[in-house]
């Protein structure tokens, strides 16, 4: 292949493809690819970590659907974000327990952009 | 001790029983198969504390079964009565909570961190979905599922995305299955989002003539849970009157009579019961009392002693070893105290 023509073959690949190839699920450790040989995910987390990658085989299952059944706590008098903060703060709790730090730090930043999302609507 | 396939359902001449499953999973978590015995322990311990929290408002007692030390007979008997996958207790890693009429339980560790089931007899989808939905809304406030908005509850496989609902009625269908038309069905079926696939009652043995079938949802995302279950209703009702149809011409047919009538005989009067011949025969006469051939009792009473009289189950209930000819024997006592 002549440099001109890897240069053009580059291209066509998504960026993120070549940036994430070593990426492991911060809560299980699972690789895209553990996930793609089993089929199965290796925890919730999974799912946001490869979210980009996960999304195309979702929809070969489901299409292009999105969820339209039972929200969890919807039928509680919970403001949403506060709540997500409850179970976030939960969640931090337990992983510190655990030792699992990796996620621990991931949840103190989304709980961080909760915390100041808030700050701005109230 | 009462128990739910006791019960006489609705349009249970068709309809052996209703199940409804929900998946749910514990974020930070791994699914149990990525995980060690002490992260299931904990997971397990989690939602053992919500279902037993007694200002939780469960309302419900569970016997609380352990995997890692369950016995070979009680496990064997759990899979009979379709509480866990046959190979749930021998993997050793999950728990089972379940209430004394076994309509509802708790699946722990299986293929996710946990899964609600609810049984009931005959055709009750709805009041079966609004049980487990209730129990989900409970726990939820103590064990705050994984969810996202877009994808629903984070389920491990991915086809279980969204509601993570799976409904599912079973059925006899004998006058179906013996027209040969249940394979065009299920690929009609299949373009709608539904699964009809034959149930045997018990997988290892190839002599079974199956006429047991299970119709189930398969789309989970993209509809809600009352959507997905008025599709199963509507197609199930649809499946009911063709069978019902073609039931009428079968019963019509000396030899639909003959064969009813010696499962009916062989039933009343043998000596002994075999595990392998005892499904047929009690489906036979099951079909009998349903087309009006046979009175005197109802087909729950059929698909009680289907039920009770698995080799697991029934050795339980005896409260001793037995050997195959003594549970032979008991076998045939107990079918003819209910057909005698
Ligand atoms: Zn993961």
């Amino acid at each position: 292949m002549t440099p001109h023509r890897q240069e053009e073959a580059k291209k066509r690949v998504p960026a993120h493809v070549r940036v994430v190839v070593d990426v492991h699920c911060p809560v299980c450790g699972a690789s895209f690819d553990d996930i793609v040989r089993s089929g199965r995910a290796g925890c919730a987390e999974c799912y946001h970590t490869f979210s980009d990658r996960l999304k195309p085989v979702i929809e070969r299952i489901h299409g292009e659907a999105v969820h339209r059944g039972k929200v969890p706590g919807a039928n509680l008098p919970q403001p949403r974000q506060s709540s997500q903060l409850v179970v976030k703060r939960r969640a931090l709790r337990e992983a510190i327990d655990t030792q699992n730090f990796e996620y621990a730090a991931a949840l103190r930043d989304q709980i961080k952009a909760l915390e100041e999302g808030g700050g701005r609507h109230a | 001790m009462h128990k739910w396939y006791q019960e006489a359902g609705e349009q249970n001449d068709v309809v052996i029983s209703t199940r409804v499953r929900l998946a749910r999973s514990l974020p930070g978590y791994p699914y149990p198969k990525r995980m060690n015995a002490a992260g299931r322990q904990q997971v397990e311990q989690m939602i053992y504390e919500a279902a037993t929290n007694e200002n939780a408002a469960v309302g419900h007692q569970f016997a609380y079964w352990r995997m890692e030390d369950i016995g070979r007979t009680d496990g064997l008997s759990l899979a009979e009565r379709r509480l866990v996958q046959p190979d749930f207790p021998a993997d050793r890693m999950g728990g089972l909570l379940v209430t004394q009429d076994e309509s509802l339980s708790l699946l722990v560790n299986g293929e996710d961190h946990l899964r609600i089931q609810v049984f009931r007899a005959g055709m009750e989808l709805e009041s079966a979905y609004a049980e487990a939905d209730h129990l989900d809304t409970i726990l939820d406030k103590e064990l705050h599922f994984a969810f996202d908005p877009k994808l629903g509850y984070l389920t491990q496989d991915p086809a279980n995305l969204g509601t993570g609902m799976r409904a599912s009625v079973l059925l006899h269908l004998p006058a179906l299955h013996e027209s040969g038309s249940i394979g065009r069905i299920a690929a009609g079926l299949a373009k709608l989002g539904l699964v009809l696939e034959e149930e045997p009652f018990d997988p290892s043995n190839e002599e079974e003539q199956t006429s047991r079938y299970l119709l189930s949802n398969r789309l989970t995302l993209g509809l809600n849970e009352e959507e997905a279950l008025r599709n199963l209703k509507s197609i199930a009702q649809q499946l009911l009157v063709q069978e019902r149809t073609a039931r009428l011409s079968l019963a019509e047919k000396l030899e639909m009579q003959d064969a009813v009538s010696r499962a009916l005989g062989v039933l009343q009067s043998a000596k002994m019961l075999g595990e392998q011949e005892l499904p047929d025969l009690l489906y036979r006469v099951r079909l009998g009392i349903a087309a009006g051939l046979i009175s005197g009792v109802g087909v729950e009473k059929i698909d009680a002693l289907l039920m009770e009289l698995q080799p697991a189950t029934l050795t339980l209930a005896c409260g001793r070893r037995l050997s195959q000819s003594q549970r032979d024997g008991l076998r045939a006592e107990v079918v003819q105290r209910v057909l005698g």
